[in-house]
């Protein structure tokens, strides 16, 4: 109880000085925005600053009422609000954008240097110079990205944006799964470091995410296809690497184990009744978990569900045979 | 809701007047002239210094200066701290900023209006390119490089004083490379990942460190789970996430004395032989074969790690020598199946 009673007003108090720095990072940005081009639409302005207009118009407001000492007219910040439109007058202290925060320089810097990643982006090209430029007003970033460079990845990326129907071989996660497929390829996006390939699968018939550097071979069929709309699970802010099909599994670890798939956890870990740690994840590939499980060590099992209990022998088993074969 | 409106108004109130002062005012004065503080010193004070920690933490400076008078300290902003200096970015380059802002997506969302500050166009959100983790403590160590201040936070249970050399995204994870003060003998290079540092890094003072002038943390960062002189064994490296295989880089920071390193020899499929190489170096490769299967040659320190990664490559990987590592797998393998 007392611990409670004191951890409410602690926590409290920190997100009200994070919110109100993070306010204010978006209020001087606007202001200096306004300054630059005296007037603009607040649909707009809601948009360029990613809030909502009824928000955009209060802060505004209360912009408004902030100034100089002594706080006459004459002192305030002169912003005209309307239903559809701000004009700003005199800001002239604000009439430069302030320097970045530390999580825009961040996001700004890792942007660049990720696209930079992306093999094919011109290495000599203006966003190299940007990026350069920055640095030289900014400080030097040291800030490195790799991405994955998997032998089809710029036919694929051609195919998706021409819209063609390409067949690909493909490894699946088992030895000896490869598989042959007509697909529509529909979107080349890297997710943790690691180059996906979303496509319409004919053989399937649905939507499927492979792993890049598993395409074996990318063959021209002379076809285009009409473009789908991809399912939330793909393109939503929670797609996960998996693809749609992935399901949720609970893996018991024991505690000291457990840091080993923090990283994992489609959730927050909770403390089983035998000590263990159980731990969400998000299983796209049964091949995978038994994988993972064996990595883990004979005392990390499948909770749930009972048809992943499996997954580990199945995985072992196959292993096995590899060895069987290459000592016979 | 009341209080914090009237937060965010009288620290816009404190950044007008300290912006507009040709010279450093006093607290009091403060206190007298600025809308919204309260009057009673205590009070004043603790507001004064909460709104100066947020201004901070926001990338403004509150510039510190000495001034005749009582309180003998005075407050204001300095306008090469506060305003973004002049980036003269050329209409092609403000396009290229703002296309690589609007398709790379950084989880958390952070930054998307940050392109209004560049004077850059606004573009709609495009189908992502990538999408990179985004961590509360990245922005604060990527300052701290630029401004080479030693940054202290909490990682394996103890405290670092580290002098940040830069910060890698690698198989899927954020790692900072630097000099760790506290390691005694004067400091030594480590890795640390992002994601594993337990509290918000504390940047000091800037220009603390030297950067080392042709430092490369892309070559420094071992990720090799069985890497000589890794902590051995009670961290194995986890495995990457999704689809993929369960073999990523675990970057945690070596610590414990090289112990004895002998040399294994591996079989890897083409499903692993990338993720493989690139853990082992180019060095490791001795064979490629027309399936696309690799045979790798290097040596491990930790040999239950590598017998875990091993494990967890399934039936991808297979240890040809020496003969006891690959006793210990298929012994793991059989008690499994």
């Amino acid at each position: 109880m007392t611990s409670g009673a004191e951890a409410v007003p602690g926590a409290s108090v920190q997100r009200e000085v994070l919110d109100a720095g993070e306010r204010l990072r978006r209020l001087l940005a606007m202001l200096a925005y306004l300054a630059r081009v005296g007037e603009a639409p607040l649909a707009e302005l809601a948009e360029r600053f990613v809030m909502d207009e009824r928000t955009l118009v209060s802060e505004l407001e209360l912009a408004a009422c902030c100034g100089l000492p002594p706080y006459t007219p004459d002192q305030l910040l002169e912003l005209v609000i309307d239903d559809e439109r701000v004009v700003a007058y005199g800001l002239d202290a604000l009439s430069r954008p302030p320097r970045l925060t530390p999580d825009e320089g961040f996001a700004v810097a890792a942007a660049a240097r990720a696209m930079l990643a992306v093999p094919g982006t011109d290495q000599s090209g203006p966003l190299a110079t940007a990026l350069t430029k920055l640095e030289q007003a900014l400080g030097a970033d040291r800030l490195q990205v790799e991405l994955d460079a998997p032998e089809h990845l710029a036919r694929l990326r051609r195919a998706v944006t021409d819209r063609e129907l390409v067949e690909i071989d493909y490894l699946g996660a088992k030895r000896g799964g490869e598989t042959t497929r007509t697909i529509e390829p529909h979107a080349v996006v890297a997710l943790e470091g690691r180059f996906y390939l979303d496509a319409y699968c004919h053989a399937a018939d649905g939507w499927r995410r492979f792993q890049l550097d598993r395409v074996r071979a990318v063959r021209p069929t002379g076809e285009r296809f009409a473009r789908r709309p991809m399912p939330e699970e793909m393109t939503g802010p929670h797609a996960f690497a998996g693809g749609p099909s992935a399901r949720l599994a609970l893996v018991a670890v024991p505690e000291g184990r457990a840091p080993l798939i923090d990283n994992l956890a489609a959730g927050p870990a909770e403390r089983g009744p035998d000590g263990r740690i159980v731990v969400p994840l998000r299983v796209g590939d049964e091949h995978w978990l038994g994988r993972l499980l064996l990595r883990l060590g004979p005392d990390a099992e499948v909770v749930y569900p009972p048809e992943l209990a499996g997954a580990r022998s199945a995985v072992a088993s196959r292993a096995l045979a590899r060895y069987g074969r290459s000592s016979s | 809701m009341v209080i914090r409106t009237s937060r965010l108004e009288r620290i816009t109130n404190l950044v007008l007047a300290l912006l507009d002062t040709p010279r450093p005012i006093s607290l009091r004065e403060i206190g007298v002239a600025v809308a919204g503080y309260p009057s009673e010193p205590g009070a004043l004070r603790q507001a004064f210094e909460r709104d100066k920690r947020t201004l901070r933490e926001g990338g403004i400076p509150v510039a510190v200066e000495r001034v005749d008078g009582d309180e003998q300290v005075g407050y204001r902003i300095l306008p090469e701290h506060y305003y973004l200096p002049d980036l003269g970015l050329d209409p092609a380059e403000e396009q290229a900023l703002a296309f690589a802002v609007a398709a790379v997506r950084i989880e958390g969302g952070v930054g998307r209006d940050v392109l209004a500050k560049l004077g850059s166009p606004g573009l709609a959100d495009l189908p992502p390119v990538a999408v990179l983790p985004s961590l509360p403590a990245l922005g604060v160590l990527q300052q701290a490089v630029r401004s080479r201040s030693v940054v202290s936070f909490g990682y394996r249970e103890r405290r670092r004083a580290v002098e940040p050399y830069g910060l890698l995204f690698r198989s899927g994870a954020w790692y900072l490379v630097g000099r760790d003060r506290s390691a005694g003998d004067g400091g030594s290079l480590r890795t640390f990942r992002v994601d594993r540092i337990e509290d918000a890094p504390q940047p000091g003072d800037p220009d603390d460190f030297v950067l080392p002038e042709d430092f490369d943390a892309a070559a420094e960062l071992r990720l090799a789970p069985w890497a000589a002189g890794r902590t051995p064994s009670s961290h194995p490296q986890e495995a990457a996430s999704g689809a993929g295989a369960a073999t990523g880089g675990d970057g945690l920071d070596s610590e414990a004395e090289d112990t004895e390193a002998r040399e294994v020899v591996v079989d890897v499929d083409v499903r692993e032989a990338r993720a493989a190489l690139s853990l082992a170096g180019p060095d490791s490769l001795e064979q490629r074969r027309d399936d696309g299967s690799v045979r790798l040659r290097f040596r491990v320190g930790d040999e239950t790690a590598f017998v875990a990664w091993a494990l967890g490559c399934g039936d991808a990987v297979e240890v040809v020598e020496p003969k006891d590592l690959r006793g210990r797998v298929v012994g793991a393998l059989e008690a499994a199946s």
